[in-house]
């Protein structure tokens, strides 16, 4: 029959949650709607399940929820949204629902926001190249088609920036198929949705482009759904339509902050900084939704954006989140304090993949030795540095006047760029080739002879 | 002697001065040729690289208004085939009551939901179906029920359908076309489609 049971006895609100008592026949994570008397909807999610009672997170909170006059129906299924590639150019909120003013796609497939369930075997590696036009990510911690590499930032630091860069000039040179970008922010604030939405129809990217944005003002548990709505979609473009998705997360912190708030409502035993114990698996459950397939031709690449509280990188997100991901770009205060735009750090930052899609056929030769090379000078101008602050510059050898040379041009040349600027990988590793070329030729030690040979060029290195 | 000396000396100077003079002069043509062609050069390079700037400008908003053609095209497309659905529902409601199914629907809903309910069950209809009282009231002694229930107009109720209220069970059973029509609405938008695609390509 048609007929639909809806419940009307609760036995108790608390922060995000409702508890039903009275049910029969309903599952675990099964999708739930919830009409207050004034017949508005809100969605929620079992949680917990018993004979006679199931506990149901609200997406969009409970404030003002009374428990006189609710209507609680379980839809028989877990939470699916329709998916399609007329979704690209749109904007969704943070549960998939469109908020351009425009109804929702009309689509054939539904699918689970809680992911494909993939088989790692059927996993292919990550490779392939991405240009994002930045210096320091493509010459130095290159982004890696399949890969997912966090961007881990600091309050009031370029992050969306140079994710909005990374959207707009994303490129992969030795691929054919439609490359696009998702985007889902989670607990960011309205400017910040509007500059992303401003900077993709500026620069004309748009249509390649969904939003799923959950605003700062947005009940905080909606933005426990948001990535797996974004990746859901992403999923379906990628391995269904044979695109490559480039998928950008921001903000992760605000989202482990919703899934603290919730597990405090459910009374959970609190870890590290009363964030819950399965914080890891849960990141992993969503970090884990990129890479490649075998049999098929596209992939999720992903970028999760992070603030460190405090700038402090053993906070248990991005501590987690480096477990997890195959590298980190991070950005740096000091840097960022000496005007340097992007103000990605030489030494923390890593691509784990950078090595398998580099080199012949898919950059330059050079390229691993450069980003070597580049990667032990900037670190003895670092330990000069310190040297120099004890000691003064004045007493410090001539090679390492070199050096701290050789650190200020690379800091204003190499890693500094106009946020418009893109540049194509030959000119980032010509660049780098500017820059060692201050050194003397000996103290290239990473390289070949018959690199050097080829590139190096003191003439044009000293200025 | 003196006389030839005096002017072969001269006529060297003079032509000395003449071919200093001369050097001169090409120089300065040279030089000025040079600052010509550094001049014409920049100015061409400037010219290259304006052109190429509004090239580049030119192509992003003519992609821009492109991007956002489309995707105007597509909403105004979607907004057409939801009030082309609203109008077709609307429509189909008017005369629900008039298909010969719906009293059958109706009466099948009302006693399997009262099936379900121990006792105490309340029925709420529209006001144009209060009329089946009775004949819900028949159904529910031919299916072994207790036929002494409480039915009462609602008038949430647009469509038709019925609510039945399980006050002692804590439980509402929504049979009402409403609800049918919300939970089904994709199901129903995606057969539009369809057909929409099927007689017209492309949804029209």
């Amino acid at each position: 029959m048609n007929t639909e049971i809806e419940y009307t006895r609760l036995s108790g609100i608390s922060g995000p949650l409702i508890f039903v008592e009275g049910v029969r026949g309903v599952g675990l994570g099964e999708i739930v709607e919830i009409r207050d008397a004034s017949g508005a909807v809100r969605m929620g999610q079992t949680l917990e399940v018993d004979e006679q009672r199931a506990v149901v997170q609200v997406f969009e909170g409970t404030s003002g929820l009374a428990m006189q006059g609710l209507r609680v129906a379980f839809v028989g299924k877990a939470l699916e949204i329709p998916v399609d590639r007329d979704m690209l150019g749109r904007v969704f909120d943070g549960l998939g629902r469109p908020i351009d003013g425009s109804p929702q796609v009309i689509s054939d497939r539904m699918m689970n926001v809680n992911g494909l369930p993939v088989n790692p075997w059927s996993r292919e590696y990550p490779r392939d190249f991405i240009q994002t036009g930045i210096s320091a990510i493509d010459g130095m911690n290159t982004l890696i088609r399949g890969q997912k590499l966090p961007i881990f930032s600091g309050s009031g630091m370029p992050h969306n920036l140079i994710a909005a860069q990374i959207a707009r000039q994303a490129r992969i040179l030795t691929a054919e198929e439609e490359f696009i970008v998702i985007f889902a922010a989670m607990g960011v604030k309205f400017d910040v949705a509007q500059f992303f939405i401003d900077s993709l129809q500026e620069s004309g990217v748009l249509t390649h482009s969904a939003l799923f944005l959950s605003l700062a003002d947005a009940p905080s548990i909606e933005r426990l759904v948001t990535p797996r709505v974004a990746l859901t979609l992403a999923e379906y473009l990628a391995f269904e339509e044979g695109m490559h998705v480039l998928v950008i997360l921001t903000d992760m912190t605000n989202y482990c902050e919703a899934l603290r708030e919730l597990s405090s409502s459910r009374g959970e035993i609190p870890s590290r900084k009363g964030y819950p114990g399965y914080l890891y698996s849960d990141l992993a459950a969503i970090y884990e939704r990129a890479g490649r397939l075998k049999g098929h031709k596209g992939s999720i690449t992903q970028m999760p954006i992070l603030t460190m509280p405090s700038d402090d990188i053993s906070h248990p997100v991005p501590d987690l989140t480096g477990y997890i991901t195959e590298g980190q770009i991070v950005l740096d205060r000091e840097l960022f304090n000496k005007g340097i735009y992007p103000p990605i750090a030489g030494l923390p930052s890593l691509s784990r993949l950078m090595k398998d899609g580099i080199g012949v056929g898919r950059t330059r030769n050079d390229h691993a030795q450069v980003a070597a090379q580049l990667f032990a000078s900037y670190a003895k101008v670092k330990r000069i540095r310190a040297l120099a602050a004890i000691v003064g510059e004045e007493e410090l050898s001539d090679v390492d006047k070199i050096y701290l040379k050789f650190g200020a041009a690379f800091e204003e040349q190499f890693l500094s760029q106009d946020n418009e600027e893109n540049r194509s990988i030959e000119q980032t590793l010509d660049i780098g080739w500017r820059m060692l070329s201050i050194l003397p030729r000996d103290e290239l030690y990473r390289i070949t002879k018959e690199e050097i040979q080829r590139y190096y060029m003191p003439e044009r290195g000293v200025k | 002697m003196d006389k030839m000396d005096k002017t072969s000396l001269e006529s060297a100077i003079r032509d000395d001065a003449e071919r200093a003079i001369s050097a001169i002069a090409r120089n300065e043509a040279e030089e000025l040729k040079g600052l010509d062609d550094a001049y014409a050069a920049a100015l061409e390079d400037f010219k290259k690289r304006t052109q190429v700037r509004m090239d580049d400008r030119i192509r992003q908003e003519s992609s821009k208004v492109e991007n956002r053609a489309s995707l105007d095209l597509k909403k105004l497309k979607l907004k057409r085939i939801e009030e082309f659905i609203n109008r077709t529902v609307e429509e189909a409601v008017k005369g629900i009551r008039d298909n010969p199914h719906y009293k059958r629907f109706l009466l099948n809903a009302v006693t399997d939901a009262i099936g379900r309910i121990p006792a105490g069950a309340e029925v709420r209809l529209a006001g144009e179906d209060i009329a089946f009282k009775e004949e819900i009231r028949q159904a529910l002694k031919a299916k072994g029920k207790s036929p002494d229930v409480a039915v009462v107009e609602d008038k949430t109720i647009k469509w038709g359908g019925c609510i039945i209220v399980d006050a002692a069970g804590g439980r509402i059973y929504d049979g009402t076309i409403e609800r049918i029509y919300y939970r089904k609405s994709p199901a129903i938008r995606r057969e539009v489609m369809r057909l929409l695609d099927e007689h017209y390509g492309n949804a029209g």
